[in-house]
């Protein structure tokens, strides 16, 4: 359901998917630097000419199921699903989130699988790492460091016209650029219902290893301002198809 | 199927300085490019690394002969590989020191695992004996059950090598998984001598 009232927002399920999609927010700023270390897992979808068409919220079907599982005879699916409303609710620009802790790092550290942080990308291997404070917690893996500051402006919009692309179309993850001028893949928990933490943080780990990986091989010879490429030398046309 | 180790020499495609003549390919190809932003770079790198490896390997193993870039990546490679084949009517088997192979890299195959016979067509000889190839005028080769989410096209490249020239090489015919040609597969099975064609490695010296 697409609502325009904030309190109104509510899931559709589809594809294996749970989505919260708000039309009715454009966020400001630039959609690759006001995102990061934002509480939750809403992001922005960007169109053409760098325009934010939609913010949405998407959780996997499989993360609720596991989560009810895990509840055993507690309250059942339909409460994990309303418990990730609210989630979803509290962290819209305006909600609030009171009381939530982050669990201790070495629970999630338990909760991971041995290289779940760990993405095999050819050129250089990008290790992710566990962001967790008492009110955040978020996976983190960098992308790439910051670009050299000769790197031609083509080069740049090849560069940001990926990220976005990389941004609309894998579930989960937001990307960005950090103060530090490095750019970062993300999935931020804070906030997360306490019972959905297990098998989110395992999939957001997954989500997160796959984007990496599948920028790599592009972002890698974008950003290398020693490979020269006249095919790069013109900016692209931007042709976004948000999901 | 046993896999080849990766041949040394590799990491000189992070460093190697790309021919201008094969450079100017590239751009042309990538003129024509459709797709997002993402698949175009990402088809222009993965076009590049197969310039490079046609550059840095010995003996002129490998030509781009062309590079299409107007959906999937599409190129046509001659691979100089030994490659078995049995003319029509004739019941010995005849070896080929060259292969012009079809490469097909599709938008998908950097998102989902694809099935091994998706990437590569032997286009000539047109009538390869060999247990992974199709017979028939598509002569589809299996590099095995599914190839991962985002292979690099060297890969798929090292993998038709090996595979060829019978370096890696499933005859089993009750594993369904690679076998395209049950015949060519109980010939090599009844033949195990002749296995491999060839030991040089894709990046070794030698025939």
């Amino acid at each position: 359901m697409i609502a325009g009232k904030r309190d109104d927002l509510d899931f559709r399920a589809r594809d294996g998917w749970f989505r919260i999609e708000d039309r009715s927010v454009r966020a400001a700023g630039d959609p690759l630097s006001a995102s990061l270390g934002r509480p939750g897992l809403w992001k922005a979808l960007v169109g053409d000419h760098d325009t934010v068409v939609a913010d949405v919220f998407e959780i996997p079907a499989s993360v609720l199921d596991a989560a009810a599982a895990n509840e055993g005879a507690g309250e059942g699916r339909a409460a994990i699903v309303a418990a990730a409303r609210d989630w979803a609710r509290a962290t819209r620009p305006g909600g609030t989130i009171s009381g939530w802790r982050a669990p201790d790092r070495e629970d999630v550290e338990f909760f991971l699988p041995s290289g779940a942080l760990l993405a095999r990308c050819e050129g250089s291997p990008r290790q992710g790492g566990i962001v967790r404070e008492d009110g955040r917690l978020a996976l983190v893996f960098p992308v790439l460091p910051r670009l050299a500051a000769d790197l031609s402006s083509a080069r740049r919009e090849w560069l940001r016209a990926l990220l976005l692309d990389a941004q609309n179309n894998w579930r989960l993850v937001r990307i960005g650029v950090a103060a530090t001028g490095e750019t970062l893949a993300e999935v931020d928990l804070t906030g997360a219902p306490h019972a959905i933490v297990e098998p989110l943080v395992v999939a957001a780990a997954d989500a997160l290893r796959c984007v990496v990986e599948w920028l790599e091989p592009t972002v890698g010879l974008l950003a290398d301002r020693t490979l020269a490429s006249r095919a790069l030398e013109s900016a692209p046309a931007r042709a976004l198809r948000p999901t | 199927m046993k896999t080849p180790s990766p041949p040394a020499g590799l990491s000189r495609l992070r460093t190697e300085r790309l021919d201008p003549l094969l450079e100017r390919k590239l751009e042309e190809g990538f003129r024509r490019a459709a797709g997002s932003p993402a698949w175009r770079c990402r088809k222009l790198a993965e076009a590049r690394d197969l310039c490079l490896l046609s550059q840095i390997a010995p003996a002129r193993r490998l030509a781009v002969l062309s590079l299409d870039f107007r959906e999937g990546l599409r190129a046509m490679l001659a691979l100089r590989v030994p490659v078995p084949r049995r003319p029509a009517g004739e019941v010995s088997l005849v070896v080929d020191d060259l292969a012009v192979l079809g490469l097909t890299y599709p938008a998908e195959a950097i998102r989902m695992p694809q099935p091994g016979y998706r990437f590569v067509h032997v286009l000539s000889p047109s009538d390869v004996f060999h247990a992974n190839v199709a017979a028939g005028p598509v002569q589809a080769l299996c590099l095995g059950a599914s190839l991962p989410a985002g292979i690099p096209v060297r890969e798929i490249v090292l993998a038709a090598y090996g595979a060829l020239s019978l370096q890696s090489v499933q005859v089993d015919e009750y594993d369904p998984v690679g076998v395209l040609n049950v015949e060519a597969a109980r010939w090599w099975q009844a033949n195990p001598s002749r296995i491999p064609l060839t030991r040089t490695p894709f990046l070794g010296e030698g025939a």
